[in-house]
């Protein structure tokens, strides 16, 4: 069931297409920005390829990911050279970034997720403050037709979980419920040798310990239509606990954390046959993390409370489509040493303006965010040509801001104090792509450039703490390519590249002219799936170059390629039985992430899924490049 | 209680009443204890006080002190033209009165040195100066100190090679600093002419593994056949890397980029990985024949290993030394009153007289990061035995010295004295900067290890408590680092007592060595 509308059923034709009839929700950055660089992957058809939701959103050009190394542990996220800090994280629209600013993929299920939607590039002026690399939005399960559903899953390092949903009519509407648990004992291995190149070198293997994670939790979604007014509420809960190994030079045998989250949200929204539209959404999201043991000694406690009330709606006037939102709401957190209340507020505008025929739309718009003391503009300018045989030019550029979070300001965690003097990073970007769409596939090749300005580093304080600053300045800039091709149902293939390309320009001649450190060069993935539906192989191979691991460019993390691959055998058709045999890093790659995390080596994983109901309707495809809004 | 907080609990008791209570008491309401009188507003000791020895406003001058209200010269003193006089150090009147050594001269000990003419001093006293390793945004680097003969220091600018962050630590080979930057991980090789430049080699310290920085704690050089040996701790990673070069210790200046590439020539032989986590500390050295090892304190891990280091590429540990029944042998078993333990945390181990000292801070830590301290503590390893029966614990008067973080045998004693540095019970405020200290000293131990003498560093309102550091010693002086502010003070050993020569004693200030903090000070070494 759709989150924003119902829907009437579809006879889909056979060949692969998007979803018809089905429009993105308002939150969707396909619909809210109609000019962006927009990736979308499928997650709930390769539930079976990948344990994490980090891994496939990772596959978007400009993304990386960051690892603590280990299924539940701590995933994070940069885009186009903006920290993790500055990438917005939203499900279903919702900001799911954490009171210090950064968005743990880790606590978002593999099992929730429909798919990924990636808006690269400033998205300040549609999204708010916080977008400055880009804006990645999860859009959580959803089921066209009733259907009852079961997997579970179990695989290496002591891993096993599993997930069930019912889907179908309830209340006079639509409804989803979706379960899920699971654990994993993260206790793989790797190698450990702080002499290596040296005469004294003595390769050790040793098992990362205190590395385990449980999760549990569910999803609750449904939908009235009542006289024209679509009516939809959203529940997620979360819960994670999980031990925090540390870096293996230092390594904590007792840390733990445990997390709860709360999502809520209900929207009300119409279509009118004016072509005009009107959102009203009440979101409700709560946090609430426990930290324990090693640094931690008897433990910090935070909690993390949002309200939002906010409205979208949009208007056709003539050759131009004028949309506008506002919202207020409440952000309030409770730590032991800091109790911050602020009142948040916005208001946007944007005109999408369609010329020659209405190949050419240029789309200007501007928002205006208040959190607390803070207040900020994001202004920004698009333009999109659609060209005959499915090609399109699009370009960018605006800016973006991202206001300190409650962490930076008030909340000291153990060494790491706060800093209530802090003032907003800003973005500048520009961007611009080309791409083409239309029958077998897609291609895209895009170019970027952003400066990021008064960025927040934490400066060492000796003798024990550091302390954030306002102090960063770098220029990112580079190329993104992604293509899928798809000529017939049982073959597909896709993938994609980024280059990138970083300077620290912070005057500090140590650092100055150098590469912003955890920015790779170059990564890349590849897929290709062939087979007929009851008997599918896939593959993927993900790669990323070398990489700085601090600002004076002296030590480096190797680069990385790795294999996932498996096949999905369905058993039974009705209900439909489905075995899926795979595993991740088949070639037991060694690689370490972050500050001295290893990555596990060789998973194997099996899935047994069962569907009862009608057959699901054909995915989107990876990787596709949305069509031009007609 | 010891001398300063005897002068300073009334002036803060004063202070602090004064703060409390302004509306209750005024200036003709001020009770003075039957020890002392009053003057203007405050209660002075006018027995020990030199500023109002004896009555109110009479300041004793040229060296004198108040010892039972009268001025009198200190001890080991005499009165050279009615100037109280240490001939020992005094070169105008070394060793009797009128004795001058002459310009660039020397008086050590009652003997003159000429160093100017490169006369080394009988025990280094011609080693004039001090290097610091200072961290600050901007000003991170090295500033050399220098001192000449009558305790007047010269700080220089800080400097560092371009494209170095700040020091973890700083060593020698020759006339060539080895500087361990942070943030590349690796050592620099600087030449001490010239502590803007750097040569080509750099010698990388990091886990190549994992990425991780070094956080080096102490970089050794000594004589290795007919080049040399260096020792690094990299304590955040866990390791000991040991070099090698073909230049011997007493190497001169390495050629500066300008006219060549000009290095060290050192090159990695080998070294030892301790137990992730375990961060080992700056290590003792025993060379002498019969025994070619390093004992290294694992701070996390209470414990001191001793390794055999005659083939780098294959160091071994050969035994260990568990510190927890030393720290159970403290009164009340080394337990806190809530029945937690402390732990030892061992920070530092030296040679003296055959045998090793360490340094323990015993202490525990809270949840907040601050800590509770136990007694002042120094555990003495005999090398001939082996494990617990090695162990000895060397208590020291807690009222006097806790949280003991550095010891330094005294050169000029032949290594029968011995100095420990107790940085003293310490809290912090949120943003971890200190805000009071208690119990600490510099404590003079002799050949037996009896207590010979303690001194607190001068103190004056409004300045922050120091915290005493690294002691120095070099002939009869101390130089001696405060943690809390990064001054520098300088104390002279005469007759078994110390003597503040430089402090805010007599209107003085100690010099502040670094903006922010002072990571390493070392003494620049003599060559011919």
């Amino acid at each position: 069931m759709a989150w924003a509308q119902t829907q009437a059923p579809v006879a889909l034709p056979p060949v692969d297409v998007p979803l018809p009839g089905a429009p993105p929700p308002p939150e969707s950055p396909v619909q809210r920005d109609p000019t962006g660089l927009v990736t979308v992957i499928d997650v709930a058809g390769r539930s079976t390829e990948t344990t994490t939701v980090g891994a496939l959103v990772g596959e978007a050009p400009g993304i990386t990911v960051q690892q603590s190394g280990g299924l539940g542990q701590s995933e994070s996220l940069t885009l186009r050279g903006a920290a993790s800090t500055g990438v917005l994280v939203l499900l279903d629209g919702i900001p799911i970034n954490g009171v210090g600013g950064i968005a743990d993929l880790s606590l978002v299920p593999l099992a929730s997720v429909d798919r990924v939607e990636v808006l690269r590039g400033g998205a300040g002026a549609r999204y708010g403050a916080g977008a400055l690399g880009g804006v990645v939005n999860l859009v959580s399960r959803t089921s066209a037709v009733p259907s009852v559903t079961a997997d579970v899953t179990g695989g290496s390092f002591g891993t096993v979980y599993g997930s069930s949903s019912a889907a179908g009519p309830a209340l006079g509407g639509g409804g989803l419920v979706e379960v899920h648990a699971g654990h994993s004992d993260g206790d793989f291995t790797y190698t450990y040798d702080p002499l290596a190149g040296t005469p004294a070198s003595h390769p050790q293997t040793l098992t990362r310990e205190n590395n385990q994670a449980t999760w549990a939790g569910g999803l609750t979604k449904a939908a009235w239509s009542v006289d024209g007014w679509q009516l939809g509420t959203l529940a997620q809960v979360t819960w994670l606990s999980r031990g925090l190994a540390g870096p293996v030079d230092a390594p904590s045998p007792d840390a733990h954390q445990d997390v709860y989250r709360l999502l809520t949200g209900a929207r009300l929204s119409r279509g009118f046959a004016s072509g005009a539209d009107t959102t009203v959404r009440l979101d409700v999201r709560g946090d609430w993390s426990s930290l324990r043991g090693g640094f931690f000694g008897t433990g910090e406690d935070d909690r993390w409370w949002q309200a939002t009330l906010s409205w979208d709606g949009s208007l056709p006037v003539g050759a131009h489509r004028l949309s506008a939102s506002a919202s207020v709401g409440l952000s309030l957190a409770n730590a032991a040493s800091a109790q911050p209340r602020w009142a948040v507020t916005s208001a946007s505008v944007q005109d999408e303006w369609r010329l020659a025929g209405g190949t050419v739309a240029v789309v200007p718009s501007l928002r205006l965010d208040q959190a607390g003391p803070f207040v900020g503009l994001s202004p920004k300018l698009g333009a999109l040509w659609s060209l005959p045989a499915g090609f399109a030019l699009q370009a960018n550029v605006g800016q973006s801001f991202r206001i300190p979070s409650f962490l930076e300001l008030y909340i000291p965690t153990g060494t790491q104090l706060a800093n209530p003097d802090l003032q907003p990073e800003t973005a500048t970007f520009v961007d611009g792509g080309a791409s083409v769409s239309g029958g077998p596939g897609s291609l895209r090749v895009a170019g970027f450039a952003a400066q990021y300005r008064d960025l927040i580093v934490y400066e060492y304080q000796p003798p024990l703490a550091s302390r954030p600053y306002n102090l960063g300045t770098s220029n990112a800039w580079g190329m993104e390519l992604e293509g899928r091709l798809q000529p017939a149902p049982w073959f597909e293939v896709g993938g994609s590249y980024a280059l990138l390309f970083t300077e620290d320009i912070r005057d500090i001649p140590a650092y100055f002219g150098k590469e912003v450190p955890y920015r790779p060069r170059h990564r890349g993935t590849a897929r290709l799936a062939v087979g007929p539906e009851w008997l599918r192989l896939h593959a993927t191979v993900r790669g990323q170059s070398s990489m700085w691991v601090n600002r004076t460019n002296t030590i480096a993390l190797a680069g990385r390629v790795m294999l996932d691959a498996g096949v999905d055998v369905r058993i039974l058709r009705h209900p439909s039985l489905t075995l899926s045999l795979w595993g991740t890093n088949l070639t037991g790659v060694e690689a370490r992430d972050l500050d001295a995390y290893p990555l596990p080596g060789r998973a194997l994983y099996a899935t047994l899924s069962v569907r009862f109901g009608e057959p699901t309707p054909t995915a989107p495809p990876s990787s596709v490049v949305p069509e031009a809004i007609p | 209680m010891n001398r300063l907080r005897r002068a300073v609990v009334p002036l803060l008791l004063a202070s602090g009443l004064a703060v409390l209570l302004p509306a209750c008491l005024s200036s003709s309401d001020v009770n003075c204890s039957n020890a002392t009188v009053r003057c203007g507003d405050t209660c002075v000791a006018t027995q020990t006080d030199s500023k109002n020895c004896g009555s109110c406003g009479s300041a004793c001058n040229q060296g004198n002190v108040c010892v039972g209200g009268s001025c009198v010269c200190p001890s080991g003193a005499v009165t050279c033209n009615g100037t109280c006089t240490f001939l020992a150090g005094d070169p105008n009147n070394c060793g009797a009165c009128g004795n001058v050594c002459g310009a660039g001269n020397l008086c050590s000990g009652g003997s003159c040195f000429n160093c100017s003419g490169g006369d080394g001093g009988l025990l280094g006293e011609c080693q004039l100066s001090l290097l610091a390793g200072c961290i600050a945004t901007p000003n991170s680097g090295m500033r050399e100190v220098t001192f000449d003969t009558t305790y007047t220091l010269t700080l220089s600018p800080v400097e560092a090679p371009g494209g170095a962050t700040f020091p973890d630590a700083l060593g020698f080979l020759g006339a060539n600093v080895l500087y361990s930057d942070h943030d590349s991980a690796s050592i620099l090789e600087v030449p001490l002419s010239s502590l803007t430049q750097k040569s080509a080699e750099t010698l990388p310290l990091t886990n190549p593994t994992t990425g991780s920085v070094a956080g080096t704690t102490q970089v050794l050089t000594e004589a290795s056949g007919t080049g040399s040996r260096v020792y690094a701790m990299a304590s955040s990673i866990n390791t000991l890397r040991i070099f090698d070069s073909p230049l011997p210790p007493d190497a001169g200046s390495i050629a500066l980029p300008g006219g060549g590439v000009g290095a060290l020539g050192l090159v990695s032989s080998g070294g030892f990985a301790f137990d992730p986590g375990s961060f080992p500390e700056p290590f003792a050295r025993l060379n002498d024949g019969t025994s070619n090892a390093v004992f290294v304190p694992l701070n996390v891990g209470d414990e001191v290993v001793r390794l055999d280091v005659t083939h780098p590429a294959a160091v071994a540990q050969v035994d260990s030394y568990d510190l927890t029944a030393a720290v159970a042998s403290l009164p009340g078993g080394g337990k806190l009153a809530d029945g937690g333990m402390y732990a030892a945390s061992p920070t530092q181990a030296i040679l003296r007289n055959g045998k090793v000292y360490v340094a323990l801070n015993v202490l525990r830590y809270r949840p907040d990061f601050h800590a509770d301290y136990g007694p002042g503590l120094v555990v003495v390893i005999d090398p001939s035995k082996t494990g617990a029966a090695a162990v000895t614990p060397l208590p020291l008067d807690p009222t006097e010295c806790q949280n003991v973080e550095w010891v330094a045998r005294v050169p000029a004693s032949g290594g029968d004295q011995m100095l420990v540095s107790c940085s003293g019970a310490r809290t912090y405020d949120a943003n971890f900067n200190i805000t009071s200290v208690d119990n600490s000293a510099l404590v003079l131990l002799g050949p037996g290890d009896q207590r010979l003498a303690a001194w607190v560093p001068s103190l004056t309102a409004g300045a922050s408590p120091p915290s005493v550091g690294r002691a120095i010693p070099i002939g009869s002086r101390v130089y001696v680092a405060d943690e809390t502010a990064s001054r520098l003070y300088v104390v002279e050993l005469v007759n078994n007592a110390f003597v503040e020569r430089v402090g805010y004693l007599d209107g003085g200030t100690p010099p502040q060595l670094c903006d922010t903090f002072l990571i390493d000070l070392q003494p620049v070494p003599l060559l011919p």
